[in-house]
Order: structure tokens, then sequence, then C-alpha cells
């Protein structure tokens, strides 16, 4: 069974841009400043190393891709092992994918309330981005593909106009000492920003669903990188802005453009870098949302997503409505009690499939 | 059924419209929102005043009175003072405009840690906005007549907020760098402290500009005591030296015609050269306009600021054109900080002619003018440095140092104090570029 035919394949150009322009703006609001609250100078460090572990994953993935001839990983499961073994599989990745979508969705949610009003408004607001995300779990992964060739451009405007505003105000010797006692700092922090990780999965998606061309690996890394290194270098220019308050400051973007000259002067432009990373950002949070539906639908042998599209989005709106401005009681939870499913699904496994035996059980893989 | 699909994509877009629209957006009208440009805050006896200056829209032929844009109420704290502007005017004060946050002397005895603790958490204030200490009251600060704009807080802004690079006659500071320096090892932090230099606010004679008895009245000069935390706070902040008609450039917001007669409301006029030093929240000591030169030199951009050097009865005006600086720490034999700065400077002015040779932008400055300098600031930067440390202020972060180039050792040296640390200067002035 496949998510897509032919036609409704990726390109691997829009596979690339997933990985520049969405998956590093959900990396933008919260995560800075949950990485200095554990790691303080050393965020940088952290990061790395939830990337360097992140690049591993997608290197195993690439490989397993190449491997089985760029064939869905489910069917991979299913004629290796067995039906049961993929939609058990399946289903443990769409549980996954539901827990990767609630912390960028709630920190969405509340980003939006501090950043864009002026007093707190109902929760009814933030209601229409179900409807996108209803919309989009129904139709195939080619609508990312349609979304990242524009979003690319938000993305990376968006961010340049907000690292050439707070450029100015960061201090890089705040960054130093760059080793620094105790350790296990090192092991800490990384673990409690997993949550924003694990990207490379998305792979296991995309697998069979976008077209098989040249350099694929390689472009795929580069791009992979690339995010990475955006990320990285806004950690630091964000704690050598803030330097020991980094962990108070919040909302990561609109902290960090406020102290322009230029915009002490003129006014606040910034906002266009802000809304045009909030519209790379809705592509960037449904994406989660989507991967667990279409998990979903696979492991439920369903021909249609929209019965798992309204549980997935019911299930998450019903998740809003509740835990509506207690992003950080969800976020302690969800690291300590879910932390290891993250570790698990995120890491684990995908090495482990690279087991799998080359070959058929049956009859010959086809993407 | 395609049918049923449009209708079905039409209702969804209306629903969505109403979802979006139904709470506007949760804006508050513009006609009942005060959009706040400035906000003075003073300590009452049993909580905070604050007083809020509100951008008014002037028609072009008419000038608003600065005092009809002012705002305040008392209240325990400072943001219930602010909850209460909007509960008693009507108004529901924005003060995602506010610019520059005045605290009024009433606070030199209060800790203030508090105080810009929660204007840093706080969502409706920027933490960008300027943060400065008044000679007197924050109240009469905003409510005083400057001929230099309307609004009193614009014409402090302007001396506030200037180019980046042009800034060094001032200490400017934000809600977040003060929080950074206050919250950072070494517990300190500098403001600039707003003074009236020509005029007053009440309309009584004025000393004329330069003057720093008044910096505080004698009757707010604090003496050392022991804080109930036992912080120890305020050695004894008397202002009486005489080198506030500072030759170096003061960070005057302007000037007026009629100084030194009987002032009206018109004739106040903002100076911040003067920068007020805080340790452990508390405002222990002060920096003179050369001191606050001396200091920008060393810790922000510095060009096009001129330096007076003084040879005989020849005083030149040395122009900077570029600094190279370097603070660091030595603890090899006594714990030395050390401060390393090299200037380049050129011709800007004198009071006695200088021989054609020496003129000109490209001109070499004689060594001795160059040499002339070199003395006074280093004498200058010892001495500021010493009595900082004696305050217990840590100017150069000190500790800061200690923990990013010494980290092994910090905390075996975190607890050294300030006393013990030894300036050495270095100062080069040159010519050439």
């Amino acid at each position: 069974m496949t998510l897509s035919n032919e036609r409704n394949k990726l390109k691997l150009r829009q596979v690339c841009f997933i990985f520049i322009a969405l998956t590093p703006v959900t990396k933008i609001s919260l995560l800075p400043s949950v990485a200095a609250s554990f790691l303080e100078e050393q965020l940088w460090l952290g990061l790395l190393i939830n990337f360097v572990l992140d690049f591993i994953v997608l290197f195993a993935i690439l490989l397993l891709l190449k491997k089985h001839d760029n064939a869905p990983i489910f069917d991979v499961v299913e004629q290796k092992l067995s039906p049961t073994c993929a939609k058990i599989l399946f289903f443990l990745y769409s549980i996954f994918f539901f827990l990767k979508a609630i912390i960028p969705l709630l920190e969405q949610q509340d980003y939006v309330q501090n950043t864009l009003y002026e007093v707190t408004p109902t929760v009814l607001v933030f209601l229409p981005f179900f409807a996108v995300s209803f919309y989009s779990c129904l139709k195939e992964l080619k609508i990312f593909g349609r979304c990242v060739d524009i979003s690319i451009w938000f993305t990376l405007l968006g961010l340049g106009l907000v690292l050439f505003l707070a450029l100015p105000i960061c201090r890089i010797e705040r960054l130093m000492p760059i080793i620094q006692k105790p350790t296990y700092k090192l092991i800490k922090g990384p673990f409690s920003t997993i949550i924003w990780f694990s990207d490379s999965v998305y792979m296991l998606i995309f697998a069979g669903h976008f077209l098989n061309q040249k350099q694929r690996a390689l472009k795929i890394s580069l791009s992979y990188l690339s995010g990475a290194v955006l990320i990285i270098v806004l950690a630091i220019i964000f704690y050598g802005a803030f330097g020991p308050i980094a962990k108070t400051r919040f909302w990561a973007i609109p902290e960090l453009t406020i102290f322009s000259i230029a915009i002490a002067n003129a006014t606040r432009f910034d906002y266009i870098a802000i809304f045009l990373l909030l519209f790379s950002q809705v592509f960037a949070i449904i994406l989660p949302i989507f991967s667990s539906v279409k998990c979903l639908q696979l492991a439920l042998n369903l021909k249609r997503s929209i019965i798992p599209a309204s549980i997935i989005n019911g299930l998450l709106f019903l998740f809003v409505i509740v835990f509506s401005n207690r992003l950080f009681k969800v976020f302690g939870v969800i690291v300590n009690v879910f932390g290891w499913i993250f570790i698990c699904f995120g890491y684990v496994v995908p090495i482990l499939l690279l087991l799998l035996p080359r070959g058929t059980k049956n009859a010959p893989l086809k993407a | 059924m395609h049918h049923l699909r449009h209708k079905s994509i039409i209702a969804l877009c209306v629903i969505l419209a109403v979802l979006y629209f139904s709470s506007d957006f949760a804006l508050i009208d513009i006609e009942d929102t005060a959009i706040v440009v400035a906000m003075g805050i003073d300590k009452t006896q049993d909580g905070f005043e604050v007083s809020a200056q509100i951008g008014l829209p002037q028609a072009t032929q008419q000038t608003s009175n600065n005092n009809d844009t002012i705002i305040s109420a008392k209240g325990k704290t400072v943001m219930d003072a602010v909850e209460l502007l909007g509960t008693q005017t009507g108004w529901h004060p924005k003060l995602a405009f506010c610019n520059l946050i005045i605290l009024g002397k009433d606070l030199l005895t209060h800790d203030i840690t508090t105080l810009t603790d929660n204007l840093l958490s706080s969502e409706k204030i920027q933490n960008s906005a300027m943060l400065a200490f008044s000679q007197t009251s924050a109240k009469d600060v905003l409510t005083a007549v400057t001929p230099l704009d309307a609004i009193s807080s614009f014409a402090i802004q302007k001396i506030l907020l200037k180019n980046d690079r042009t800034l060094s006659t001032v200490a400017d500071i934000n809600v977040k760098n003060f929080a950074l320096l206050n919250h950072g090892r070494g517990n300190w932090g500098y403001m600039p402290i707003i003074r009236i230099v020509k005029g007053s606010i009440e309309g009584q004679e004025s000393g004329g500009a330069g003057k720093t008895s008044d910096l505080f009245d004698d009757k707010t000069l604090l003496l050392a005591k022991k804080q109930p935390d036992n912080r120890p706070i305020a050695p004894l902040l008397s202002l009486n030296d005489n080198a506030a008609a500072s030759n170096l450039s003061s960070g005057e917001g302007g000037s007026d015609s009629s100084s030194g007669s009987s002032q009206k409301k018109e004739n106040v006029v903002f100076d911040a050269a003067y920068t007020a030093l805080f340790s452990n929240g508390y405002l222990v000591d002060y920096l003179t306009p050369e001191e606050t030169v001396c200091y920008n030199l060393l810790n922000s951009p510095s060009d096009q600021i001129l330096l007076k050097s003084q040879v005989g009865d020849t005083i030149v005006m040395l122009e900077v054109f570029g600094t190279r600086k370097k603070i660091k720490l030595d603890y090899a034999v006594k714990p030395t900080i050390k401060l390393e700065l090299k200037i380049n400077v050129r011709f800007s002015d004198s009071t006695k002619d200088i021989s054609g040779e020496s003129l000109g932008r490209q001109a070499t400055v004689p060594r001795e003018y160059c040499a002339a300098l070199e003395k006074e600031l280093t004498k200058t930067l010892t001495d500021m440095t010493l009595r900082a440390y004696r305050k217990g202020v840590d100017l150069f972060d000190v500790r800061e140092l200690t923990y990013r180039h010494y980290n092994k050792q910090f905390n075996d040296l975190k607890n050294l104090p300030l006393t013990s640390f030894v300036p050495q200067v270095d100062i080069k002035v040159s010519s050439k570029d």
C-alpha cells in the first residue's frame, strides 16, 4: 500500500526544501530559551549533539532507502517481517508523531497569542489552524511539496531579516567558556530538547513517495545540514544577545529583533519577518500531524484518510482547548514521561530497520 | 457533488472568517488606547507612582502642553499602578511603544533589582526600553517643559538614543542590558542620570549649565548602611566635584540662550553625562562625564567624540576616529585587570594656533598632546576603577571575565574581594591610522 501515486510524488528538491524551510522553523521560538536553561553557554553544543544524532539517523534511513530501492518503509516491513508487524510499527509511529506535534502546536498557540495580540484572545481564534491541518491531512504528500516551494522563500527571508537585525547585539564572548563543568549537562540538555528533533524520521514517511533523482543522499544531507547550521547560528546569536537571562526570554525571534537601532528609529518592521516565519511554521506544525495521520491510515489499512485525519486533528483540537496556556506543564510531562518514546522511535527503530535484509520475501519491492 | 463541494468550501470560509473576526483580533479601539511613549517610576511610602507620558497626535499649527500628556497612578507595585492607570482614566495603556523608563530619585534607597526584573519579565514592556535615573522625581522630569520638544521624553531620548558610534558621551542602557549586568556574576549595573542643567521644573532660579551640586540635593545624600538582608549599600553619595562643565563632550540635550537668569518652564534642558553605578541593586556611586567617556571608550564603539588634551596653556580638542580595546585578567602574581586602549585621533580644534603642519585631518598630532591625553585618561581610568571596586561595583566585569577565562578555578577565585584587583592601564594615543 502506498500513500501516493507516481504523479503525486515529491520532487527531490521539495524534500530538500522541507529540511531547510519547514523543520528548522519549529526550533526558533521556544527551543533556544529551553536549551539555554539547561546548557547556558553551551547551548549550541547541546543543539549540535541533537543535530549530529539526527544526522546519524538520517544517514541510516538514506542507507535503508538505498538498500530497498526507495521503497515505502511500510511495504518493506510488511514484506520482510509481517503485515501485522508493519501495522503495529506504524501505529506506534502514529503515536510518536502525535506526541511530536503537541509541543510545537501549543508553542505556536502561545507564541501567536503573546506576540500578535495586545490582550489574550479566546482560544477559538486558533481553531482555523485545524481546518487547514485537517484539509492538508486529507491530501497527499505532494501538498507539502507545493507549500514548501513557496515557504522556502518565506523562511529564508524571515530568518535572514532576523539574523541581520539581531547580529549587532550579539556578544560572542558571552558563549565562553566553550567547555565547562559539569559535562552531564551535555546529556541532560540534548535529552530535554529532544522533542524538537528527530526530524530525520520524516524520511520514513517520504520513502517511496519522492522521485529518485541523482545524488539524492548528498542533496538531502546538505539540506539537513543547512537547516542545522541556521538554527545553531540563531542559538549562538540568541545567547550572545541575552547571556545569563536567555532562559527567561521565551520567544526568541521577537526578543532578538527589537534592539535594532533601525527598529527604534523606524517602526516594528521586524513583524514582516515574524509573519513570514509564521507562514512557514503553519506547515511545519502540520507536518508531524500529517505524518501521524498517514501512519494511522496505514496501520488501520484505510483507503481514505478522513477517519484518521478526524481522529488525530480532533484529539489535538481537544488538547489545545484543555491545555491552552499550560505549555510548560505539558512540556515537562512529555519530556519526562514520554522522552523514551522519542529516543526509541526517533533514533533506535530507524537504525534497527537497517537490519532488515535486502531482497524480497515474496515479490520485489517497488517504489 | 461538485456543487456540494463548492458550497462546503464557501461555508467553511464563512466559518473561518467569523472565527477570525469575531473577537476583532482582540484589538482594543485606538480611541480607547493610550500609547505610552515614556514611563516614570517614583517610590511612594507604600508602593510606586507610575507616570505615563502619552503620545498625542498634534495638529501642525498647535502643540500640546507637555503636562496634558501625563497620566499617573499609585499602586503597590509598578504593574498595579499601570493597571490603575487604565481603570482610573478609562484608557488602555499600551506600553509596547514605551522607549524610556525613568526611575525617580526616591528609588535611591531602594533595591531596584525586583523592579527591573519585573520590567524585564513583563510582556507589556519592551526590553529595549532605555533606563535612566533621575536627579529629581521621575514625574517632574516627564512634566518638565523643554524647548527641545513638545514632549519632554522625546527630548530626553534625543540625548540617549544616538547612533551607536557616537554614543560615547552617555552610558546608555536598556532594560535587557541592565538585567544582564545585574544578574551577571558581578551583580552590578549602571544607568545614565537625567539631570536638569538649565532652568528648573518649578521655575526656580537656576545655576546654569554644568553645576553638579544639584545632581542630588544634600538631603538625599545617602549614608553608608546595611540593609536587613546584609547587602552593603550606598556609601556617601556626595557630588562635590566641579568638573561637570566638562570640556569633554557632555551629552547635553541642547542649549538655551537664557541660562543663569530667572527661569521659566520653557528653559528646562536635560543632560545625561553622569552615570549612576549600582551594586546588588543599590545605587552606590556615580561616574563623572570624563569617567563616563573613559568607560565608554573601553566598552562601546567610540568614534567622532572629542577628547581634550592640554599642554601648558594650549588646549587641543582631538577627535577620535578609531579605537582598539582589550580587557584582560591576570592572576599570575596579583589579581590584575589590564585595560588596554589604543586610540587614533586627529585635530579638531585648539585654543591656540598650532603649526600649519599639524593642522588638517591627515596631519600627525604632536606627541606631547598625545602623551598628555594618555596621562589624563590613565589617571581617570585608574582612579574610577579603584573607586568603583571600593564601592563593590564590578566595573569591567572581572567576575564574568574570571568565569570565562579561568573557569576551572572560578569557584576559588569568585570570592576574591574586588578591592584585591589592581587596575593596570595601558593607553596609547596616536594620530596614525
